[in-house]
């Protein structure tokens, strides 16, 4: 928690996709380079089978290490996702889903991530690994 | 009757909500070679603090093609769970339509694994995807 009031420095306003996706910052330790964010499993998110895409996890889970990545980052870097592996162990239901993201490795030009999502009744549903490339900023990380 | 994929997915009972968000459109298939193409409609609400398509909304679109892949591969008999899924993001992707290509590399009794491109509106490589997932049967039967 210590460290959640300064996520406004580096992002102004939530991007649309957190907006989207009911970004809601739980926790942010920037010593141990640990995030949780709470989401919102909309039904509109759902796929045939009635439980959210698995697409949208992924895109939370993107979400929570993009933001993460980019406060370790600051406002000179850019970060971006180069590959990113996911391992759906459950279907999630829609409703409220949390995601805790660390940050493995830093380093000037790489940055290396993982994140677990958990659904609403605090089962691990989801598991990524990510690697993000640092690029210069062109500009400053701007507003939704 | 044949299994029709384009009378089955033109069907609303089987357009699932996120099917409606992404602006999920059937643009061509080959049951025989386990091929589809389809389109997608990003909306500004997809877009990160960068100004661009959000890379896990890539991997929403690309995890939204290769499981109606495997249902055009199977005749309409087979609908997928996501095990896992791979994504490289080669280039970043701005806002406008989409397309993505999946093949279906093998289709076996309880797994089936694809493979799935995604285009930006100016036909680039944008990014790469590998998936596995179950196979089980088609929720409610495979009538179109």
């Amino acid at each position: 928690m210590p460290d959640s009031h300064l996520i406004r420095d580096v992002f102004p306003s939530p991007s649309p996709s957190s907006t989207s996706l009911g970004f809601e910052l739980l926790a942010l330790d920037m010593k141990e380079l640990t995030t949780r964010v709470r989401f919102e499993g909309r039904p509109e998110f759902c796929n045939p089978a009635g439980v959210i895409q698995g697409g949208y996890l992924v895109a939370m889970m993107d979400d929570t290490i993009g933001m993460l990545a980019g406060m370790k980052a600051g406002k000179t870097k850019l970060p971006s996702t180069v590959d990113l592996h996911t391992h759906f162990l459950r279907p999630v239901r829609k409703g409220a889903i949390e995601v805790v993201a660390r940050l493995r490795n830093v380093g000037r030009a790489m940055l290396f991530a993982e994140a677990e999502l958990y659904d609403s009744r605090g089962k691990e549903a989801a598991r990524s690994t990510a690697s993000l490339t640092l690029n210069p900023v062109l500009k400053p990380a701007r507003e939704g | 009757m044949a299994f029709d994929p384009v009378s089955f997915f033109g069907n609303p009972a089987n357009a699932p909500p996120i099917a409606a968000l992404l602006g999920w459109k059937l643009l061509e298939f080959d049951a025989d070679k386990g091929w589809i193409k389809v389109g997608f409609e990003p909306k500004p609400d997809f877009l990160n603090p960068a100004g661009l398509v959000q890379g896990g909304m890539l991997v929403a679109m690309l995890d939204d093609t290769v499981g109606p892949a495997v249902i055009v591969a199977s005749n309409g008999q087979a609908y997928t769970t996501t095990i896992d899924l791979h994504t490289h993001f080669l280039r970043p992707v701005k806002l406008g339509p989409i397309t993505t290509e999946a093949t279906v590399t093998r289709l076996g009794r309880s797994v089936a694994f694809t493979e799935a491109r995604l285009f930006d509106s100016e036909g680039r490589l944008c990014a790469r995807a590998t998936s596995s997932a179950s196979v089980g049967p088609m929720p409610g039967g495979a009538n179109a």
